[in-house]
Parts: C-alpha cells; structure tokens; sequence
C-alpha cells in the first residue's frame, strides 16, 4: 500500500502535468503531490516498529533473478524521509525561479522524485539498478534545456560519468548473481554469498565505482562543480539534496554486505580518498568568487567527509555519515535557495556583485547567519552531532586519519565567514534597491533551520531510527 | 533538591531566553527597553547563582542536573546535562555577576546605536553560551559553550559591520579559535576512545586507566584548545585584533569571561593534566613566554584598548603559567581578580573613548585627570589593581602565583617578576600618557567644552555600571549635542597608518602639523621610561 502510493503519487502527478500542462498551476500541482508523498512517508515512520518492513515481494522475471521487492528497514526509511522532505522545498523554489515551462520542469522534478524512492524501497539489487538509472533520465533533460552556459558539454560529461558508473555496477550485479546458487538478485541474496577474498577485491571497485561517481569523492568528481553551477537551482538542489545520497545508500546495501573482505582491505584508501577530497574542496570553496560554485565545492567537501565517516565501518561512524547526511541535504537547500533568494535580488550568484546586502537586506542576512552556523557545524545544530559521531568513528580506525578530518573544521568556518562576509558584510557597495527577505524565504529557511536546530538539540528521533539498522547491519559482517 | 535543580536551569535559559526574545522583537524595542531586559534577565541569573552558592555545601560535593539525553546510542550515552561545584559556581558568579554589571554599562554606551537591541541579544547569547561552557558536566556540553562564545565573539566584534577592517578582524577571531578547537574536538574524540565517557566525574575517575601515550595526547590537545581561546602563544594575535568591537564588549569577553575558558578547562580536567608533568611544564613554560612576550608588547602599543589587550594576553599568561605549577586556585583566584579589575579598566578606557569622540590613540590623549575626574579615579584604581599594589586584589592573587613560582622554579619566578614590572610600566605610561600632562588632541575648542559634558558622563555611568544605578539624563542631554558623533567607527582601532586616521578625524586639519607633533610624540614610552628610571 506505502509502496504503491509513493510510487503512484509523484509520478501520476508528473503524468498530469505533462498531459495537462497547465502553466499557471503546475508549481502548486507538483507541491501538493510532494506533500501528499511527505504526509504518506510520516505514517509510515509513525508506525515503523524497528524491524524492517517488507511492502512488496512479486517474481517479475524470474529468467534474470528481477524480483519486485520493496521495503525498508531503519536506513531506508531514513532516505525516504530525506526525500520527501526535500521535494516539496526543491518544488517551492520553483516560486522564485522563473524557468520556461513550469509544467514540464515540475513533470521532470516529481517523475526524479518516483525514481528516487523507488530506490529507496527496493529490496532486489536489478530492481534498485533500474530505479537508479532512471533517476538520471529526467535530470538529464532538467540539464540539458534548463542549464545554464555550455550546459550541452557539461551536461554530457555529466551523462557519460554517470554512466559509466552505472554499468560498472550493473556487471558487478550480474556477476554476482552467476555466483550464487540460483538467478536471484535480491539483497538477502546476494548478501549471502561469501565471495572469495581475491575477487572481492576487485569487485569492491567495480561495485563502487557508480557510487563513487556519484556522491562523488575524489578523483572521481571533475563533473561535480561545473554541472551544480550549470545546472538551474531545483536541478542542483536535487543532486546535491538528494542524489549523491543514493550513493550512500548504495554502499551501505550493496557493497558493505556482499564484498565486506573487499571493504576490509580498500577502506583506508577509500577513507584517504575521501578526506583528500574534503579537505581539497575546502581549499578550493575559499578561492571561489561564484556563490554557487562555492557551494558546489562546499557540497564536495562535506561529502568527502560524510563518505569518510561511512567507510570507517563502525557504528559511530556510520550513524554519525548517515545524520550527516540528512543535515547536508537540510543544508544545501538553505544555501542553494539563500543563493536563489540572493541571485533574484541582484542578478547574478557572483559574489562581487555582491557585498554590503545587509544594509538592505537584514532579515535575509540574519537567516544567512544562521544557515552558517549549520555549515561551520556548531553544536546545538544538525551538522555537529554527525560530525562528532563520524570523528568518532574515525578514531577508531586511524587516528591521523581523524585529525586530518577534524581539521576540516577550520576549513569550513574560513570559507563560509569569506562567503558571508563578501555577500553581506562591509559598506552597501552598490546602493542598488532591493527587497528584504519575503515571506516565502521565511517560510522556507526558518522552517529549515527550525529542523536544524531541533535535530540538533534533540538528535534522538533520527538516532533511533538508524541505530537498530546500523547494529544489525554491523552484526551480520563477519 | 529539585529547587535546585530548577535553579540550575534557570541560569542559563534566562540569558538564552533574552537573546531570543530580543532577537525576535529587535526592530520593536528601544535600545533602552532592550538593554533593560537583557540588563534584568543576567541579573536574575545572577540571583539564582548566588542563592545556589549560598545553599551549596562544600562537603556534600558536585550535583549534576540532567536535562535532556542528547546523542544516545549503542555505546554511548552523552547528555545535556549541568554540573553544580565549587568551580562551575565560582565562575557563575563572575559570568552572572560582571556580566550584569556590563549589560548595565552597555545600556548607556550603545544608546545611540540603532542596532542597539540585536547588541543585547547577542550579549545575552553569549552569557548563555559561557554559562553552558562553566556548568557543563561532561566535555561535550563545554564544547557547546566553547563554540557558542566563539560565534558570540564573532558576532560581536564585527558588530559594525559596515568597516571591513572589523569583519576581518572578527573573521579571524573565529578561524583561530576554530584551530584551537581542532585540539579539544581530537581530546574528546580521544578520551572517549579510552574510557567511553565524557562526564567529568568519571573521566577524573577513569583517569589512570588511560595509558600514558594517550593522556600526553589528550593533556597537550585540551592545552591547544585552551591557547587558541585564552589567546597563549601560538594563537594569541587575535585578541588585539578583537579590540574591534564595542568597548563592553572587550570587558565582558576578551577580558573577564571567555578568554578565562582555556584556565577553565584545564582547571576542570586538572586530574588528567596531574597525571602528565610534561605538559604542566610546557603549559608553565607557554604561559611564562606569554606573559612576558604579551607585556613586551604592551609597552609599545598606542591605542587604549589594544595596551589592555595585550595586558589581558599577558594576565592570562600568569594564570596559565600558575597552571603549570599546579597552583590551580591560584590561578583561579587571579582568573576573579581579572574578571574584576581588568573589566574596570575597559569600561573606564571605554569611557575615555566615548568622551574623546572616539579618539583611541593615547598620542592624542593626555591630561584628561581634570575633565573626566571618575573615568580618572576608577582608571586608577584598576591600574593599581593590575600593578599588584598592596591591599588591592592584584596584590594578593598575583603575589600568590609569585610564591607558587618561587618554590616551583627560581627561573620562571624571575621571569613573573620581571613582567611584574613590565605590566606596572605599561600600565603607568598608559595612565600618564592619558590623564597626566597636557592634551594632546586635534579637537577644537568649538567641540570641547561638550566633550567634557560628555566625558564627566561617560565616567559617572562608569560608577553607575559599576555600583547598579540607572544612567542619568544628562547623559541624553550630552548627546542631543552633536557633541558625541558616532566617530568611534570611523577611528578604527585595528589597521590603518595614522595620517589615514587624521584625515577621516578631520578633513581640514593641518596634516603637517599633526604629523611632527606624532613625530615628536614617538620619543614619548623613552621620556616616560627615563623619569621613572630617574626616580
């Protein structure tokens, strides 16, 4: 029934949309569908008991071990939450955005919505890989009509990476499938096998290559910080918000359970990997001069550092990846619609067209300062708990490792100040004109940060829900 | 005992109440509405402390009051949660107390500030968040103090945040303490790798069961912290830098309270520091080079507020190096003696400037003892305070650490008691270069007799501040003239050559002439030197 109606919902809602096309309505359309999908996902959390949940389980064809299986146990349900949180916000956007279509732009947003929690749901690692891949089709063309400068060339290589990755992961599924007993892709299955050592070392890579590739950390990220600035708001916001955390989820339902020798032996490189990354896309988010592009890296580091948290493969450090993962999703909507809000105003996300706001804009340079301390990860907020959680969790592997993450922290706090202060602080520069925030940035960023600071000051009720799944997943490695 | 504990509570939530209550009213209250809230709220905490200091007992020990679970997991349970004890109260009364006395003193300095309300509640916020960092009972929760301070002195430094200068300078404030953070966040994450805690009872417990690699990591890491925020070397040039910000400011964070966490967290975690003397020695060591670099410093500085910052660097370095040597109330006494004197000093300087338009530069000060008689008395008495004369409490905190060095080590005493002397100068050549001789000011004679107005004001409010009385009409009276522009942001204290200053001071000045008699005026620290020598 859940499944069902999480399906149904977003995508016959696009389905109308692009029948219908009716322009002046199709934002309000879409934001009632996604909160429709929100309401239906908070019942299901309200009546999640702390076991996983089985939705649905059909044979579909049988011939290639493609079973329709749906379900969710502590970590999925946390990524369906995430996703329906999200949507509405990415949707509301739209208000502000004046993009050409609306009807088909909010098609493509809700048919990127179904996708994603179908991946979400599914329980059969090819039904998990269709649903992955056809996230990439409506962000494909939300990039490719809707992007900005050279957006055919990055939207490509964008495409190609994306790609590239995916049937990386759909041999390493079939593969996997040809060492079991019988043609089942399922991931009680496959999580079954008991690889040997030698090819879980190599299936480790082709496996997480897609993932990889999507979350990204380095040096798989060339097309990160081009296709976020390129791509319009919404379409950045959803893969930033939303997308690199299939990524995640990915890791933590395929390639922990079925190659963890392969985990064992690669995590040090993956976790170098990933802090090389963090601490590499804080250097860089310092020298950007375009708001979004300092997002875009900004998004880079953070994602090396929750990546990192995730791969030190034990309870604090993936619990801690998987809160942090939420607060970056919370987070990126309030900077990527703070430049939205910002980028109306003056004209343009470039930072020296900025400066001196505050002297016209106080409200909105108050809601920036506290989407900051979000950012610079402050205790009392959402991001702090996931950070201490995930150093925790390094701790335990490495120290030096940690400190290298922990030193990230400063990184943080020294772009973030930059940003704002080139945006807000100083003389009003340009004396232009402007409006302080609306209501509507109210009612978006205050909600926000309202979510931030309470998960922030009582972390208990995602906490709760991740922890079971993550002891129970920890348990069954060997 | 569920009094108590209510009380307890209520300590921090007041302050964090005022911050959101004004932040939220900000364009409704008038500054003085404002102030008087915040002024009041600080004040009731102040009353709880004191009536829980008053019922603590000594023998009975520590309480600690659970708030709320906080991050509960398998293997882990951290809570919000409050400590009672001789130390937490300690620095309550002086958070609660000085800061009340500052709230007050503010009411009447950022009375023409028009953001005066979004002062207050940043004000407030910061008490909340130094409370939380003194009554915390476990690592964590400090933490949540020790960043909530740093974001507090952030926002207040670049209060004015149309001068680039103090939004630099706040920036930097907060990336340095953030490097000192680094340190205390890897000390948590290894204590709790060892023990699987982080309240402070059962770390002190625990503490021997660490081996000894790990508690020379977790000493030196904690000590990192607590450079980068009581500014020690090698994180201490932020402080001068932070003179940006409202004077009350400087008195209430970088002089009695938030820079004093660093003392704090040693003092708290003193068993596992006990336990390693390496890092006593280096944490002596530090505080000596401090103290003695800081005060060095100190004599060749010309802006008011930076020769008091450097002075603070300096006290703290005392404290620190008292640390080293165990003298753990000492140090303490001598962080309450600070919290009191070295506020004094700040709101007189703070007066000073407010009487002067601004003007931070002591070459162009001088002989003000007449025309701001009380700024003139109470500077004094701070001044004699600090120099460690007898009677006064300088006297004994300071000559307490002095005896501790004595038996410690030969060496370090002497070199305490030459900063002795090298505070005592750079605080009498302030003085003199201040109140005695004759002005040396570019104000004109249009403009003066409304600075004396002003100036015998700014020091009645001093008193005011001080003793709790309301500040008076003549104060609005003064500033109905156009006698009190808002210059102090235009005269900024952190860079900028002097001509610069001149020309924003007074586009029709004569340059030339002001700048032979700055020539002039460079010989001064060498006159002063000679005569005291002489005599």
């Amino acid at each position: 029934m859940i499944a069902a109606l999480l399906l149904l919902i977003p995508f016959l809602a696009a389905t109308l949309l692009v029948v219908l096309r009716p322009t002046k309505h199709a934002r309000s359309v879409a934001l009632i569908s996604s909160l429709a999908t929100l309401a239906v996902v908070l019942m299901a959390w309200a009546t999640y008991a702390g076991s996983p949940v089985v939705l649905a389980d059909h044979d579909w064809v049988p011939a290639w071990g493609l079973r329709f299986v749906m379900g969710y146990d502590g970590v999925g349900l946390l990524m369906l939450i995430l996703t329906a949180v999200v949507f509405p916000f990415i949707i509301g956007t739209g208000y502000g955005e004046k993009l050409q279509h609306p009807s088909l732009v909010n098609a493509l947003l809700l048919y990127t919505q179904t996708f994603l929690l179908g991946v979400f749901m599914a329980q059969n690692a090819l039904l998990f890989y269709i649903f992955y891949e056809l996230t990439l089709i409506p962000v494909f063309f939300l990039l490719l009509y809707w992007g900005g400068e050279r957006r055919r060339a990055i939207t490509i290589r964008f495409f190609i990476y994306t790609l590239l990755g995916g049937l990386s992961l759909l041999f390493g599924i079939i593969y996997c499938m040809s060492q079991g007993p019988t043609m089942n892709s399922d991931f009680s299955a496959l999580a079954a096998l008991n690889l040997p050592i030698g090819v879980q070392h190599w299936l480790f890579w082709v496996l997480f290559l897609a993932f990889a590739i999507k979350l990204p950390i380095f040096p798989f990220h060339s097309w990160q910080p081009d296709t976020y600035t390129m791509a319009p708001m919404q379409g950045t916001m959803v893969l930033a918000a939303v997308m690199l955390k299939m990524g995640l989820y990915g890791v933590i339902k395929l390639v922990f359970p079925i190659v963890p020798d392969g985990v064992a032996f690669w995590r040090e490189t993956v976790i170098a990997l990933s802090l090389i990354g963090a601490v590499y896309g804080g250097i860089i988010a310092f020298r950007q001069w375009d708001l979004k592009r300092l997002i875009a890296y900004s998004s880079l580091s953070h994602v090396g550092l929750i990546c990192a948290g995730l791969f030190a493969w034990n309870s604090y450090g993936i619990t801690g990846s998987l809160y942090q993962a939420f607060a970056h999703s919370i987070l990126v909507l309030c900077t990527l619609y703070l430049c939205s809000a910002l980028k109306e105003r003056v004209g343009s996300s470039e930072m020296d067209a900025m400066g001196g706001l505050k002297v016209r804009t106080p409200r909105l340079a108050a809601l920036f300062l506290l989407v900051l301390l979000n950012a610079v990860a402050l205790p009392l907020t959402q991001s702090f708990i996931g950070e201490w959680l995930m150093f925790l969790g390094l701790w335990q592997v490495n120290g030096w490792l940690a400190v290298v993450a922990v030193s990230t922290i400063v990184l943080g706090a020294i772009y973030m100040l930059y940003a704002y202060q080139r945006v807000m602080l100083g003389p009003d520069k340009w004396q232009l004109e402007m409006p302080d925030a609306s209501n509507r940035d109210h009612l978006f960023l205050v909600t926000l940060i309202a979510i931030t600071l309470i998960l922030g000051v009582y972390p208990a009720p995602i906490l709760d829900l991740v922890d079971p799944s993550v002891q129970l997943l920890l348990s069954s490695l060997p | 005992m569920v009094m108590t504990d209510l009380l307890a509570m209520l300590v921090p939530a007041l302050p964090l109440a005022g911050a959101v209550l004004l932040s939220a009213l900000r364009r409704k209250l008038s500054a003085t509405v404002a102030g008087s809230i915040a002024t009041a709220l600080i004040a009731i905490s102040f009353v709880a402390t004191v009536i829980l200091f008053s019922g603590f007992d000594t023998e009975a020990g520590g309480r600690t009051v659970r708030i709320l679970d906080w991050l509960n997991i398998t293997g882990m349970d951290i809570p919000l949660a409050l400590r009672i004890d001789a130390l937490s109260l300690t620095m309550m009364l002086i958070v609660t107390g000085v800061g009340a006395l500052i709230h007050l003193y503010s009411i009447g300095y950022m009375h023409d500030d028009e953001r005066a309300p979004t002062f207050f509640a940043q004000l407030n916020l910061f008490s909340f968040a130094m409370l939380m960092l003194v009554m915390g009972s476990n690592f964590l929760v400090t933490f949540i103090g020790w960043e909530g301070v740093g974001l507090c002195s952030y926002l207040l430094i670049g209060f004015w945040y149309t001068t680039p200068d103090y939004n630099y300078a706040a920036r930097k404030a907060f990336v340095m303490n953030r490097i000192g953070d680094v340190g205390m966040v890897l000390a948590m994450a290894l204590l709790f790798h060892f023990l699987g805690t982080l309240e402070y009872a059962a770390v002190m417990e625990q503490a021997h069961s660490i081996p000894a690699w790990g508690l020379l990591a977790i000493t030196l890491l904690l000590f990192f912290g607590a450079t980068g925020k009581s500014a020690q070397i090698p994180l201490f040039t932020w402080l001068p830098d932070a003179m940006a910000g409202p004077t009350p400011v400087s008195a209430l964070i970088h002089a009695a309270t938030m820079v004093t966490a660093g003392i704090f967290l040693v003092v708290r975690s003193s068993v596992l520091f006990e336990l390693v003397p390496f890092t006593c020695d280096v944490i002596l060591w530090t505080g000596t080079a401090t103290a003695l670099l800081a005060a060095s410093i100190g004599l060749f500085q010309n802006d008011i507020k930076k020769v008091l910052a450097y002075s603070t660097v300096s006290q703290l370095g005392y404290m620190f190096a008292a640390l080293g040597m165990g003298a753990y109330s000492a140090a303490m006494f001598h962080v309450t003696t600070h919290a009191f004197f070295k506020a004094l000093l700040f709101l007189a300087a703070g007066s000073v400037i407010h009487a002067l338009g601004g003007e931070q530069d002591i070459r162009k000060m001088g002989g003000l003892k007449g025309s701001i008689r009380i700024t003139f008395v109470t500077f004094f008495i701070g001044t004699i305070a600090i120099s460690g004369l007898p009677l006064m409490s300088g006297f004994f905190s300071k000559d307490l650490i002095l005896a501790h060095a004595f038996q410690h080590s030969p060496v370090a005493f002497g070199l305490l008691v030459f900063g002795a002397v090298l505070t005592t100068f750079y605080m009498f050549r302030l003085l003199f270069l201040v109140f005695y001789g004759t002005y040396r000011g570019k104000a004109h004679a249009r403009r003066k007799s409304a600075y004396d107005d002003g100036a015998v004001d700014g020091a009645g409010r001093v008193e005011r501040g001080r003793w709790g009385a309301e500040p008076a009409a003549p104060l609005r009276r003064a500033r109905a003239d156009e006698a009190l522009p808002g210059d102090r942001r235009r005269c900024h204290p952190v860079r900028g050559d002097r001509t610069e200053r001149i020309d924003r001071m007074d586009p029709d000045g004569d340059h030339s002439s002001a700048c032979v008699h700055d020539d002039r005026l460079r010989l001064w620290p060498l006159r002063e030197a000679y005569h005291l020598g002489g005599r």
